[in-house]
């Protein structure tokens, strides 16, 4: 399990390099090509931009990896350690069917965009640029659940007792 | 029912739900109460791909992040002393501006307290600053620069803007020369009131050299032309802002990583991904606040909200006031980004209607916020210089509250003087 | 029982487009004792022209003004006018669009579109700061296409052109900066959103004519009782035409304002002429190619046009 989770760790960081680097690259390039030769790629800008979606989504993926979203968190500095606990594992349950929805639904979105069959630039379908929401969406749903589940396991075993 | 999911909601938002999965809830429910199929949550997300300004905002963020990995500060920081450490309250004076030109480029994400501070607050008081005013001024400074492109929060604003019809008139290159001279006001503020704080107290002055000035300009000499070509690139039209970002992006990687050899090539992937954490936290709430933006339009939300207030404020004048008020709680209570991307479709059309021009209401937004970081009780610079100078919080709060003051005083200037901001742009 | 059509454009409000459709849609509310009633969603904050047929297909929106090119996956029929320097005058497309309007709009309808009539917003003319009267003044030049916009884009390569996409807002400080000198589109987008300060020349040939439809989504359509039916599209077409009508005098007034404003025409030479319409053919049998564009259809505007040219 966890050399799975390391595994998926290393996919994550591998693709938000590779992503970013290309991007740039992707850019430079046009402006290289636009200034000094009076050219262009017409694909390259929809594809950066798509780019832009994916950078996004999987850097949310990687926040997620350890629940680095933002938030207003006012209420949890004045709760004791236990109230603490049963807010934590609401706000993971309300995280993970938030998020599972929303995973539903932009796969319902990508479906049926598939039937359409609209391109996005060159013969890629504008469904595959798409599917980077339901997925991303997915895994964020898992880690959440993940964590929902580690905090309830703890909420049922005892609080350490302290030994000075 | 609906008050409670709304109650719920924002129990949740407090107890500290992701601030997206919030934003997710509110506009699903408003949907489904419309009876509209909720694939459109995706359909708005996707929206992310059809806004070519947003290529902007990975890359000036990565960009930023180099620059906050590599010794940068430590290199302006010398140079303008050089330049500008002869004035009297000089130090002071050069604190201002390289703070405001590092958190331009690198987005007041707290970076400029932790890389600056960490310089300039010894500088500060071995120069004979007393300890408190040196406090006060390097948090203080954690977010000026705000207004100077190519600040995120600015650009932010702009596309924001343009979604909401705001006209073209909201371009992001437009946004960039109104914020010049409030920046400038702020600065010119800050250090005459430097000075003039530190009137009785003997400063030793620096004496300038032109040997110095020379030997600090070569030391930063591939640095030095950034804030130059980004400006000069965009106005002089060989690039467009994302192009300039791109530009930006590249050579900030050769240079930190290729010339100057600051960061590593195998830290590099650690950098990237915190900076593309920054921008997946940023994107997600853009995206699916575009969601909740169409479920309020849909409901003709802004246009009800404006006829709500129009029953209490009756002028621009107090409308304006209001604004002021409410910006600076806002600001003091949430992060820039989700303050910008949450408030500003209900705002603008709100504005508008009372005649606020639609680049001054940017302006007036992030003046606002700008204090807002440092605005006790939570003020989230507040907790970054507690925490990095080893200082109790109410001392923090106590050094920044002049520095705060004077700051006010030029955010009502900005205010209520919209030529300020708008002289430029015609 | 009462139905809302609800309609996205990117026209935005208080232009002439939003009057008269609001107009139109008031005098339907009355006439149907509000059995059917449109709200509208202008300045594009609904999205671009492909975010909202996708809120067409979930019925968020049942319908809106769009350009006809975002239309031409579900028919692409609907293209034949926008085949580059097809049309020398008004007068050719007013004689064409006699006979081929009917096509396109059921063609549409048979898509699951109703369009009522369809309103033309006149031709699009390349604008420039240096002159542009050969393709090879045009390869020298950066011009700006939407972006969003592969038909253009397809037609810009015929010309040996690789164009510059920007979003619309982006436009006027591109031209002011410089970052582009030209652009295509017609008199009265160049006045409306003031381009036409910062270029000197126009040249004096149809690029592009441009039209776009009222569509509603035929399913929400079918709900109406078929006598509102009738007035829906009777009331809709007029205040359509009026559009049409409409256009056509402000396009007239533009050019006036874009001469007053001291922009030069540039003619072309006759033998630029025949190189400028050699490449639109060129284009155009490229869109046939690429299925873009029925070969049967297509064939028919040429022949319409010959037996004009020759009753001249
Ligand atoms: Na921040
Ligand atoms: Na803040």
């Amino acid at each position: 399990m966890s050399r799975l989770i390391s595994i998926l760790h290393k996919i994550e960081d591998a693709l938000l390099v590779s992503l970013l680097m290309l991007m740039i690259g992707l850019a430079v390039f046009q402006i290289v090509l636009r200034n000094g030769f009076d050219a262009g790629m017409v694909w390259a800008d929809p594809l950066v931009r798509v780019l832009v979606l994916w950078l996004g989504l999987i850097g949310a993926m990687v926040a997620s990896r350890t629940d680095n979203h933002i938030s207003i968190d006012i209420v949890s500095k004045y709760l004791c350690a236990r109230l603490k606990r049963v807010t934590t594992l609401l706000v993971y349950l309300f995280t993970t069917i938030v998020c599972a929805l929303m995973t539903w639904h932009s796969a319902r979105f990508v479906i049926m965009e598939k039937a359409d069959g609209m391109l996005a630039f060159f013969s890629v379908p504008i469904w595959i640029c798409e599917l980077v929401i339901p997925f991303a969406f997915g895994i964020i749903t898992i880690r959440y659940a993940l964590f929902f589940m580690e905090n309830l396991i703890r909420i049922f075993t005892p609080l350490p007792l302290k030994h000075s | 029912m609906t008050f409670t999911i709304i109650g719920l909601l924002i129990v949740f938002a407090l107890m500290g739900a992701p601030l997206f999965t919030v934003i997710i809830a509110a506009a699903m429910y408003g949907f489904h109460l419309s009876e509209i199929d909720l694939s459109v949550m995706a359909i708005e997300l996707y929206r992310i791909a059809d806004t070519p300004i947003l290529l902007a905002l990975p890359l000036f963020t990565f960009a930023g992040y180099i620059l906050g990995e590599s010794n940068t500060s430590q290199r302006l920081v010398t140079l303008t002393r050089a330049f500008l450490g002869w004035m009297p309250g000089g130090l002071a004076i050069v604190a201002f501006v390289v703070c405001a030109l590092f958190t331009a480029f690198t987005g007041a994400s707290g970076v400029t307290i932790v890389a600056m501070g960490a310089l300039l607050y010894p500088a500060l008081t071995q120069a004979g600053y007393t300890d408190r005013f040196s406090l006060g001024l390097v948090t203080t400074s954690g977010s000026l620069g705000l207004l100077l492109p190519p600040s995120l929060p600015l650009i932010l604003y702009g596309i924001i803007a343009q979604q909401m019809n705001g006209g073209e008139q909201v371009s992001i290159e437009n946004l960039f020369l109104a914020g010049l001279f409030p920046a400038l006001l702020m600065i010119v503020m800050l250090s005459a009131w430097s000075v003039w704080a530190n009137r009785g107290n003997q400063v030793p002055l620096i004496r300038f050299s032109v040997r110095n000035c020379l030997l600090a300009l070569k030391a930063a000499g591939w640095e030095v032309p950034l804030p130059l070509f980004v400006f000069f690139g965009i106005y002089s039209g060989y690039f467009a802002v994302s192009e300039a970002a791109a530009v930006t992006a590249m050579y900030v990687l050769v240079v930190e990583v290729l010339i100057y050899r600051e960061i590593p090539l195998k830290k590099l992937p650690g950098i990237i991904r915190e900076s593309m954490v920054m921008v997946g936290g940023i994107l997600l709430i853009l995206g699916v606040s575009l969601a909740l933006t169409n479920y309020l339009i849909d409901v003709e939300a802004p246009m009800k909200l404006f006829k709500f207030c129009e029953t209490f404020v009756s002028s621009k004048l107090v409308f304006l006031i209001l604004l002021n008020i409410f910006l600076l709680i806002l600001g003091a209570m949430l992060d820039i980004f989700s303050a910008i991307i949450i408030m500003v479709p209900l705002m603008l059309p709100v504005a508008l209607e009372y005649g606020v021009h639609p680049v001054h209401l940017g302006i007036i937004f992030l003046a606002n916020m700008q204090i807002g970081y440092f605005t006790p009780p939570v003020g989230m610079n507040l907790f970054i210089a507690s925490y990095r100078f080893n200082k109790p919080i109410v001392e923090i709060y106590r050094a920044t509250i002049p520095f705060m003051l004077v700051l006010l005083l030029s955010v009502l200037i900005i205010t209520y003087w919209p030529q300020l901001s708008l002289f430029l742009i015609s | 029982q009462a139905l809302t059509i609800k309609i996205a454009t990117i026209s935005p409000e208080g232009s002439m487009w939003m009057e008269k459709m609001r107009e139109g849609a008031s005098k339907v509310a009355r006439t149907t004792d509000n059995r059917v009633k449109f709200k509208f969603y202008p300045g594009g904050v609904m999205g671009n022209d492909k975010a909202v047929l996708r809120k067409i297909r979930i019925n968020q929106l049942q319908g809106g003004a769009l350009m006809s090119g975002s239309l031409s996956s579900f028919f692409p029929g609907n293209q034949i006018y926008a085949q580059p320097m097809k049309f020398k005058s008004q007068e050719e497309v007013d004689y064409v669009r006699r006979h081929m309007d009917e096509y396109i709009i059921k063609g549409l309808d048979d898509a699951g579109f109703v369009c009522f009539t369809l309103m033309g917003g006149g031709f699009a003319y390349i604008m420039s700061k240096s002159p542009v009267a050969s393709i090879a003044d045009l390869k020298a030049c950066k011009i700006w296409v939407p972006d969003n916009d592969t038909m253009t884009v397809d037609s810009m390569e015929c010309f040996g052109i690789s164009p510059f996409a920007l979003p619309l807002a982006d436009v006027r400080t591109g031209l002011q900066s410089g970052l582009i000198d030209t652009v295509g589109t017609s008199p009265v987008g160049a006045v409306v959103l003031q381009w036409h300060t910062e270029i000197k020349y126009m040249t004096n040939l149809p690029l592009l004519y441009l039209y776009a439809v009222f569509a509603i989504d035929k399913k929400t359509f079918n709900k109406i009782s078929p006598d509102d039916q009738k007035v829906v599209s009777e009331i809709m077409d007029r205040s359509l035409k009026e559009i049409d009508r409409l256009n056509r005098e402000d396009n007239i007034k533009a050019i006036d304002a874009l001469k007053k404003q001291g922009i030069k025409l540039i003619n072309p030479s006759k033998e630029q002429m025949d190189e400028w319409l050699a490449a639109a053919a060129i284009a155009s049998q490229k869109m046939i190619d690429d299925g873009n564009l029925p070969k049967n259809s297509a064939d028919k505007v040429d022949a319409l046009l010959e037996q004009y040219r020759k009753n001249q």
